[in-house]
């Protein structure tokens, strides 16, 4: 412990020193003793949460592929520790990037199990019962494994978004946990994840802090420079191409997250891998599923091992979040119309949604969307997009000034034809609206979103 | 990977040593009014007994273990004469078995000797079916006291714990006292 609410032990505890509280030093986080080596940055999922409101997340994400409910918010929780963002970092709506460590410590999501496990499996699971007042705890020593347990009889609530006010956050506290299995004990800093307590309705334990990194980063170490960097994943047929930095040139490993269920906690393994430093490639082994990879290099220590970064293993490249570019001008309100979204370019998540705002009240327009990125005068705002133009239905400004898209991958235009959704390709969206008293033209548009889809 | 190495002395000693300064686990954050609204009793005593069990469960799974605390002393809310056991997950049996857990009070506060306040609720289950009177929120229901010059000290835990400051020991029974009236 680095600084402390409490008195000072060897000081005499006094009446006269019943008040006297030590100045609270800018790092408060403490350590339990111990680490996790290389064989031991596993980590497995017993979904046994039995609560409804535990594992009834059903939102996909492209960051965390196929796994749902608890098992997706404690991998969330888990992953915070990774030494860089996890994939893009996204994933939490709440709490931003994901991702955060900076230090030689990296996690391996290995699925789920299919027990409990003994007390250093590196398993997280429910159990029976409650302690009132206490949510979850972590059972170490931790050199050879731990376990996590989370009560039965808390009030869980799985995200993505908020939790209810009455349901504790179980991607927040099991990023407190997961904070212990690695060696770091509780901190001073209210605002640090490992803060000893937490109230219903708060998401802030998803996030982990300076206090937080500065810990984690005295176990482990500041992220090396030669620490192995995984930029990005692309699958073509049975083949895996990882980029990044500070490959061995001989001798790297691919790890892989296991396919379904069960296993003992061992990833799966390409081994012998030989990189020009940048690149690894290797065929996809039977037994691995979606997950992250990670490339350790030849190396066992703790730098040896890269950050994870998700992958489907289906043909196709990374997701990345929709970004927008090009402008738009102000219209008869004074104000320019702009476009926002929720969701992601994810065919399978099939969750995008567009929105315009600031326009005048009621004025009709229509989202259309193209190939190519442009930026030309167009009436009284610019033309975004050019080539393969496809106009989607007419619609009136709601009261407010917005209108909106719900972009459904599954129905025409995006299902087929020359508008189709195909993973790896780019579509850009725009909105244009009549405006008549917004200049001579007669109408002007939003400025404009582009779209990569991916699985 | 390796599994199920058997716990080494050291390494129990080492875990035990980081317990010795804090207490692990992430538990509700609770004020003194919440803790008493949620508690059958808290009380002030003298750790007399001191006893870790196993229980292997065919559903919350192998290697669960709890300390029991024998707790001799009188009750804050009514001021009788009381002697608890009080329940934790976590210890050790012995050098080689046990485990420890994240949620316990630490070995320093829970030796035998020490003259604590434990508030504690009768719980049903604890995991593998054990019913117990469970030492609520585990190390947050825990505050150990001291002998200063005008009388007996509870030595405040810091934020989001029940008793977060240091306070004189009759002073908070004077405020359990209130808030249990208030309960009924």
């Amino acid at each position: 412990m680095k600084a402390s609410h409490l008195i000072a032990p060897g000081l005499g505890l006094t009446v006269g020193l019943v008040l006297l509280f030590p100045a609270k030093r800018a790092d408060a986080w403490s350590t339990i003793g111990g680490n996790l080596g290389q064989s031991q940055r596993d980590f497995r999922v017993y979904n046994n949460f039995s609560d409804g409101s535990d594992n009834n997340n059903q939102t996909y994400h492209y960051a965390f592929p196929n796994y749902y409910g608890a098992v997706q918010a404690i991998w969330k929780g888990c992953i915070e520790w990774s030494s860089l963002p996890h994939g893009d970092g996204s994933g939490d709506p709440i709490e931003g990037t994901l991702g955060s460590g900076g230090a030689n410590f990296d996690p391996s999501f290995q699925g789920e199990a299919n027990s409990v496990g003994g007390s250093n499996d590196n398993i997280h699971s429910e159990i029976s019962g409650g302690n009132g007042g206490v949510l979850a705890f972590a059972e170490t020593p931790i050199s050879n494994g731990w376990r996590i347990r989370y009560y039965e009889n808390i009030n869980w609530g799985d995200g993505p978004l908020e939790v209810g006010p009455n349901q504790f956050d179980l991607q927040g506290v099991a990023c407190h946990e997961y904070g212990h299995a690695l060696g770091l004990g509780h901190s001073g800093n209210g605002g640090a994840t490992m803060t000893p307590s937490i109230g219903p309705g708060n998401e802030s334990s998803r996030s982990i802090n300076n206090d937080d990194q500065a810990g984690v980063q005295a176990i482990y170490g500041s992220a090396s420079g030669s620490k192995p960097v995984i930029t990005g994943v692309t699958i073509s047929g049975n083949q895996i191409t990882v980029t990044g930095t500070d490959f061995s040139g001989s001798g790297n490993q691919i790890w892989f997250t296991q396919a379904g269920s069960g296993g003992n906690g061992e990833p799966v393994k390409v081994t012998g891998l030989s990189s020009n430093g940048t690149t690894l490639t290797a065929n996809i082994p039977g037994n691995a599923g979606p997950g992250d990879v990670l490339v350790r290099k030849n190396s066992t220590a703790h730098s040896g091992l890269s950050n994870p970064w998700p992958t489907t293993l289906l043909e196709g490249p990374d997701c990345v979040d929709p970004s927008i570019y090009c402008s738009s001008l102000p219209n008869s309100t004074g104000w320019p119309a702009t476009l926002s979204y929720t969701g992601t370019g994810s065919i399978l998540a099939n969750d995008l949604t567009i929105t315009c705002s600031g326009l005048p009240n009621g004025v009709a327009g229509i989202f259309f969307y193209g190939n190519n990125a442009t930026s030309t005068p167009f009436g009284e705002g610019l033309l975004c997009v050019q080539g393969g133009i496809v106009r989607l239905n007419v619609q009136f400004a709601q009261f407010g000034g917005t209108a909106e898209k719900v972009v459904d991958y599954d129905t025409p235009p995006f299902d087929s034809g020359a508008g189709a959704a195909v993973v790896g390709e780019t579509k850009r969206f725009q909105f244009w609206y009549r405006d008549s008293m917004g200049g001579p033209a007669g109408f002007n548009t939003s400025d404009a979103l582009s779209v990569t889809f991916c699985n | 990977m390796i599994r199920k190495t058997p716990i080494r002395l050291g390494l129990a000693a080492l875990a035990l040593l980081g317990a010795a300064a804090f207490g692990q686990a992430q538990i509700e954050r609770l004020n003194l009014e919440q803790m008493v609204v949620k508690t059958d009793d808290a009380v002030v005593g003298v750790i007399i007994g001191s006893e870790v069990i196993r229980i292997d469960h065919p559903v919350d799974g192998p290697e669960l273990y709890f300390t029991h605390l024998t707790v001799e002393g009188r009750s804050l809310v009514d001021g009788s004469p009381e002697e608890v056991v009080v329940t934790f997950a976590g210890g050790f049996v012995d050098r080689e078995n046990g485990v420890w857990n994240s949620e316990a009070p630490s070995a320093e506060d829970t030796k035998l000797g020490n003259e604590i306040v434990a508030f504690y609720a009768h719980t049903e289950n604890m995991g593998g079916d054990l019913e117990a009177n469970a030492l609520y929120a585990a190390h947050g229901g825990l505050y150990r006291t001291v002998e200063g010059r005008n009388g007996t000290i509870v030595l405040g835990r810091g934020e989001g714990y029940a008793v977060q400051h240091n306070i004189a020991l009759e002073a908070l029974n004077t405020r359990i006292k209130q808030i249990a009236l208030e309960k009924k």
